[in-house]
C-alpha cells in the first residue's frame, strides 16, 4: 500500500509534462454453491503501481506490480518515455483541459464500520440459503447460490497537485435457479447488493430471504410454462431494472466522447431533441435523492472533481461524458469520468451511475393502459451501436392482454434504435430501483451503476 | 522471488497444516501496446504483472487463491486463507489430487518473447495511412496492435514441474463508418501474429470488414418477419453458433447435470457437414493452447466428426466428478473442416434470408434458445444479396439451427488461433421492423 507521501516523492512539483501515478489495489471475493456444493471459495488481490504521461499530444502508461517508491519512480520514467518515443515520431494537435480546482486533495472510504465476517460464516451462511431452497424447491435441475464482492481502492497524485485516496466496496448475493421444462431447461437468475461490504448487506431478515426465495423459485417454475414473445415490434413496460440498463446501453454509451469522435449518431444531435419530454437522463457522479449511489465517484483518476452530468433534460440532448482531452476538444466540461479498472489499466471514459429519473405514474396504470404487449423484467446482458441501435436480453416477463398481465414468458431479447425508442416512451412510473451487479465492458470492465423507473415504450423483440 | 522458492514456501507451510497436496502456478506477463484513439495514435502502454495462484488439498476437501504481491508475508497469509477455505470446503470424493497425479518435467516455448517497438510502430502508422486513403469515410475507435508474453511455472507436490513462455502480436480493429448523418454500426476483428511481416490491414478479415463498414452506411431497416436461412460469417461462428453448444461439453453444465451432450458421445447430434476439430498442436497457429488447465500437455482432438459427438471437454476433476474420460484440451484452436461450394454459390441457395455479419445477443438459454440483432448483416434474396440491414432481430434453438446446416464454404478465415469457413444453417426466424 503507498500513501500519499510515497507519491509526493515521485511527483514533487509541476513537471514540464503532465503526469499521474496511481497506486491500485482491487479485492475480490467469490463463493459460489451449486447442487449444495461448495464450487468457488476464491479470494484475489491485485495490485501495483501505475503512470501515465502526457506529452505532445501522445500519452505514455506503464505499470508494475511491486508497490514501493522505487517501483513507482520506474513506472514514472517509462511513462514519460513512451509518451516520448510517440512524439518524437508523429505529430498530434490535443490538450488537457485544466482543472477548474487544482487544490483538490480528497479522501474517503465506503468501507463498513462493522467488524469484518469470516469467509467461514459467509460460506455457511450460503449453505443455509442453498438449503432452504432444495427443501422448498426439490424438484430444481440445478440450484446456484453465490456472494461476490469486490473493493477498489486507489491512492492517486498528479503533477496539477490533484491528490485522492479511496476504498469504494460491492457485494452482491445471487440466486439462479434451473427447472427441466417440455422445451428443454429454463434459467432464473436475480441479484441483490450494491454499495458496502457483505456485512453492510448481508445476511438479509429471515422474512426478506423468505420472499426472495419465492420470487426466483416461483418466478423460475412460471417461465418453465412459458411462451416466446412474438417476434416483431410492440408496446411493453419496462419494469425499474430494466430501465436502467436501458440507460446505460442505449443512451450512455452512445454520448461518451470517445464513441462520439468513433462516429456515434449521439454526435450530430447535441442540443436536438431525443426523446420524450417526460425523459431526463443524468449520469450521477456519488450522491442520488440524498444517499450514496451504488458506485461513488468523488474525484476521478484525471484529478477531475465528479460532477453529476446531465445527459438528456426533458428530452434534449445537452451534453458528452468526457475526459479532460475530450472535454478540451469540444470544449464542454469534464465531469470526472475518466476511471481505470485495474492498476496496469489506463484510465479511460466511464459511465458512473446512469439513470433515467422517475415520473409521475403508477405501474399499474401503466399496465392497464395497453391492450397487446408485454411487461418486462429480469436484464441479463447488453450491448450499445454506435447507430444508437441497442439490445438487451431479460430474462422474465408477462405478456399484457386488455390492460392486465397474462402468460409468463420464457427469455427474450429485446432490441430498438435507442432515440427513436426514447421518443417513443408515453409514461414514466414514479418508482426507481438501481442496479449494480455487473461490469460494464469496453476495453476493461466496469463496476458501474444502472437505474430507473418503469417507462412505457415501443421496441422489437425477438422470439417466435 | 523465483517460482521454486514460492512453491517450497508455501508446501512447507501447507503440510505443518496437514495438506496433502499443492500446487503453486506463477505467470509473469509482460504487455506492450499502441492503441489508436479517434483515428489516430494516442498510447504507448508498457506494463509488467505477476500472478500467482495456489491450490491445496486436504482430505478431499480443495481450495484456490489468487495473488500478485509475493513476499513471505503474502505467503503465509495466503496459506492461512487457504487453511480456513479448506476447512469449510465439503468432502468432494472426486478430490483425489491437483493437476497430474504422476509427477514429471515438461517445458513448451511457443513465439517470440519480446516486443519490436520500431516495426510495431512502423506497422501501426502504416495501417492508419492505407485505411485513411483506403475507407476515407472509416472511424477507426479503440484499435491497436498489442504484444504480450508470458513465462509460466506450475510445480505441484506430485514433482510436477511444468514451464510455458509463449508470446504473440495481436491486432485488433474497432470501427465504425461516417458519412453526413449516416452512420454504420460498429464493428470489431482481432487476429493474432506470430510476426509483423505483412501490413495489417491485409491480415485475417481486417480489410474485408472495413470494406462492409463502409457499405454499411447505407443499412435500411428490415422489413417483416420470416423464418428462413442465414449465412453466418467465419468471425461469427464460434461466438453465434459454437459458444453455447461447447458450453455443454464442459465442467460447469456436465457436473449441474444441465448438459444436452453429456451422454451423447458417439451419437450423431448435429448435421453431418459439422466436422470440429480442437488443433491445439498445429504449430502455425500464433496463439496455442500449450499446456490444459490441468497441466498436461495439450493434445489435439477431434470434437465433432460429420456430426457425431466424439468428446467432451471436461477438466480432470470434472473427469472424475462425473466418471466421464478427461478432455485433451480446454476446447481452443477451433478448426471447422470447410465445405465444397463457395460463399457465391451457398448465396445462390437463399431464397430470403440474412448474411449475419456479426450477432449482438443474450446468453443462449440452458436448452439452446437463442435470440439478438444481426449486426453487420446484409438482406439475400432470390440468391442474390439485396444491401445492407439494420434492425433485425434473429431467434432460435442454437441445436436445431446446427442440425439443419444446408452448406460450408471453402472460404475459409484464420484469424491467428482459429479457422472458419461461413455456415448457412435453417430455421432462423428473422423479424424486423412493422
Amino acid at each position: 500500500m503507498l500513501r500519499f507521501s510515497d507519491l509526493r516523492a515521485v511527483i514533487s512539483k509541476p513537471g514540464d509534462h503532465y503526469l499521474e501515478c496511481r497506486f491500485q489495489e482491487n479485492r475480490d471475493l467469490r463463493i459460489g454453491f451449486l447442487n449444495g456444493q461448495l464450487v468457488t471459495n476464491l479470494q484475489s488481490s491485485k495490485s501495483g503501481v501505475s503512470a501515465r504521461s502526457f506529452s505532445s499530444g501522445y500519452w505514455g502508461f506503464s505499470s508494475a506490480v511491486a508497490p514501493t517508491q522505487a517501483a513507482l519512480k520506474e513506472v514514472a520514467q517509462e511513462a514519460l518515455k513512451n509518451a516520448s518515443f510517440l512524439g518524437s515520431r508523429g505529430k498530434k494537435m490535443a490538450s488537457l483541459q485544466k482543472l477548474r480546482d487544482d487544490r483538490v486533495s480528497f479522501s474517503r472510504s465506503y468501507l463498513s464500520n462493522k467488524p469484518r465476517v469470516a469467509v467461514s460464516t459467509w460460506i455457511e451462511y450460503l449453505k443455509s440459503i442453498d438449503q432452504m431452497i432444495a427443501a422448498k424447491y426439490p424438484n430444481l435441475k440445478s440450484r446456484s447460490v453465490s456472494l461476490m464482492s469486490l473493493d477498489m481502492e486507489r491512492v492517486v497524485r498528479t503533477t496539477d497537485g490533484v491528490e485522492v485516496h479511496t476504498v469504494v466496496p460491492r457485494a452482491h448475493l445471487a440466486i439462479a435457479l434451473t427447472l427441466q421444462s417440455e422445451v428443454g431447461p429454463v434459467a432464473l437468475r436475480d441479484v441483490r447488493g450494491g454499495l458496502g461490504e457483505p456485512q453492510d448487506l448481508f445476511p438479509l431478515a429471515d422474512s426478506e430471504l423468505e420472499q426472495w426465495i419465492e420470487k426466483v423459485g416461483e418466478g423460475v417454475l412460471r417461465k418453465a410454462n412459458g411462451v416466446l414473445p412474438k417476434a416483431g415490434v410492440a408496446d411493453v413496460i419496462l419494469a425499474p431494472d430494466l430501465a436502467g440498463i436501458l440507460a446505460h446501453e442505449a443512451v450512455g454509451h452512445t454520448t461518451e466522447a470517445d464513441l462520439v469522435l468513433g462516429g456515434s449518431v449521439a454526435g450530430d444531435l447535441l442540443g436536438k431533441p431525443v426523446a420524450s419530454p417526460l425523459v431526463s437522463l443524468v449520469d450521477y457522479a456519488h450522491t442520488y435523492n440524498g444517499e450514496p449511489a451504488p458506485q461513488p465517484v468523488h474525484v476521478d483518476d484525471e484529478g477531475v472533481l465528479a460532477e453529476d452530468t446531465p445527459i438528456i433534460d426533458r428530452g434534449i440532448l445537452t451534453t458528452f461524458m468526457h475526459s479532460r482531452e475530450t472535454a478540451a476538444q469540444f470544449d464542454q466540461k469534464a465531469t470526472g469520468h475518466a476511471r481505470a479498472f485495474l492498476f496496469s489499466d489506463e484510465p479511460l471514459i466511464r459511465m458512473r451511475n446512469t439513470a433515467i429519473l422517475p415520473g409521475q405514474s403508477e405501474i399499474e396504470e401503466m399496465i392497464g393502459s395497453i391492450e397487446h404487449g408485454y411487461f418486462l423484467t429480469n436484464p441479463g446482458n447488453g450491448q450499445a451501436d454506435t447507430t444508437g441501435e441497442f439490445m438487451f436480453a431479460v430474462g422474465a416477463g408477462y405478456e399484457i392482454e386488455n390492460g392486465k398481465l397474462s402468460r409468463p414468458l420464457r427469455d427474450a431479447t429485446i432490441s430498438g434504435v435507442a432515440f427513436d425508442m426514447l421518443k417513443s416512451v408515453t409514461m414514466v412510473s414514479k418508482d426507481f430501483a438501481w442496479e449494480s451487479s455487473g461490469y460494464c465492458g469496453k476495453k476493461q470492465p466496469m463496476p458501474v451503476g444502472m437505474g430507473g423507473p418503469a417507462i412505457k415504450c415501443r421496441l422489437s423483440l425477438g422470439g417466435q | 522471488m523465483q517460482s521454486e522458492q514460492v512453491f517450497n514456501k508455501a508446501w512447507e507451510l501447507l503440510k505443518e497444516r496437514k495438506f496433502q497436496a499443492c500446487e503453486v502456478i506463477d505467470t509473469d506477463s509482460r504487455l506492450a501496446e499502441m492503441q489508436i484513439d479517434a483515428g489516430d495514435i494516442s498510447l504507448m502502454r508498457t506494463t509488467l504483472d505477476r500472478s500467482v495462484s495456489i491450490r491445496a488439498l486436504r482430505d478431499h476437501r480443495y481450495a484456490s487463491i489468487a495473488m500478485n504481491q509475493v513476499t513471505d508475508s503474502s505467503i503465509e497469509s495466503a496459506v492461512e486463507a487457504l487453511d480456513v477455505a479448506a476447512q469449510n470446503a465439503p468432502v468432494d470424493e472426486a478430490r483425489v489430487c491437483i493437476g497430474p497425479e504422476v509427477g514429471g518435467v515438461d517445458s513448451l516455448k511457443h513465439g517470440p518473447q519480446r516486443e519490436e517497438l520500431e516495426p510495431m510502430y512502423h506497422r501501426m502508422q502504416e495501417f492508419l495511412t492505407t485505411a485513411k486513403k483506403d475507407f476515407p469515410d472509416l472511424k477507426l475507435e479503440q484499435s491497436g496492435l498489442t504484444f504480450r508474453s508470458r513465462t509460466s511455472r506450475r510445480i505441484n507436490s506430485s514433482g510436477l514441474t511444468v514451464s510455458e513462455q509463449s508470446g504473440e502480436y495481436q491486432v485488433m480493429a474497432m470501427f465504425s463508418s461516417k458519412r453526413g448523418e449516416k452512420t454504420s454500426s460498429f464493428n470489431y476483428t482481432g487476429v493474432s501474429l506470430s510476426r509483423l511481416e505483412r501490413p495489417l490491414i491485409e491480415m485475417g478479415a481486417v480489410r474485408r470488414l472495413l470494406e462492409s463498414s463502409v457499405r454499411e452506411l447505407d443499412h435500411a431497416p428490415l422489413k417483416g418477419k420470416f423464418v428462413g436461412r442465414v449465412i453466418v460469417a467465419p468471425e461469427c461462428v464460434l461466438p453465434f453458433l459454437f459458444g453455447g453448444i461447447l458450453g455443454h461439453l464442459g465442467d460447469s453444465r456436465v457436473i449441474a447435470g444441465t448438459s444436452r451432450l453429456a451422454d451423447q458421445v458417439g451419437e450423431r447430434v448435429l448435421s453431418r457437414e459439422i466436422t470440429l476439430r480442437a488443433d491445439v498442436e498445429d504449430e502455425s497457429f500464433a496463439e496455442r493452447e500449450l499446456f490444459t488447465s490441468d497441466g498436461y500437455r495439450a493434445r489435439s482432438t477431434t470434437l465433432f466428426e460429420n456430426g457425431v459427438l466424439k468428446s467432451l471437454l471436461l477438466s480432470e476433476y470434472g473427469a472424475r466428478k462425473s466418471n466421464r474420460p478427461r478432455g485433451f484440451n480446454g476446447g481452443s484452436n477451433l478448426v471447422l473442416e470447410p465445405g465444397a461450394h463457395s460463399l457465391d454459390q451457398m448465396i445462390a441457395q437463399v431464397e430470403r434470408g440474412i448474411l449475419v455479419g456479426r450477432f449482438s445477443g443474450g446468453d443462449p438459454a440452458a436448452n439452446g434458445d437463442i435470440s439478438g440483432v444481426a449486426k453487420n448483416s446484409y438482406l439475400i434474396e432470390n440468391g442474390k444479396v439485396v444491401g445492407p440491414i439494420s434492425e433485425a432481430m434473429l431467434s432460435g434453438n442454437l441445436f436445431t439451427m446446427m442440425n439443419s446446416v444446408f452448406g460450408l464454404s471453402k472460404e475459409v478465415l484464420d484469424d491467428g488461433s482459429s479457422r472458419m469457413p461461413y455456415v448457412g444453417v435453417d430455421q432462423v426466424t428473422v423479424s424486423g421492423v412493422d
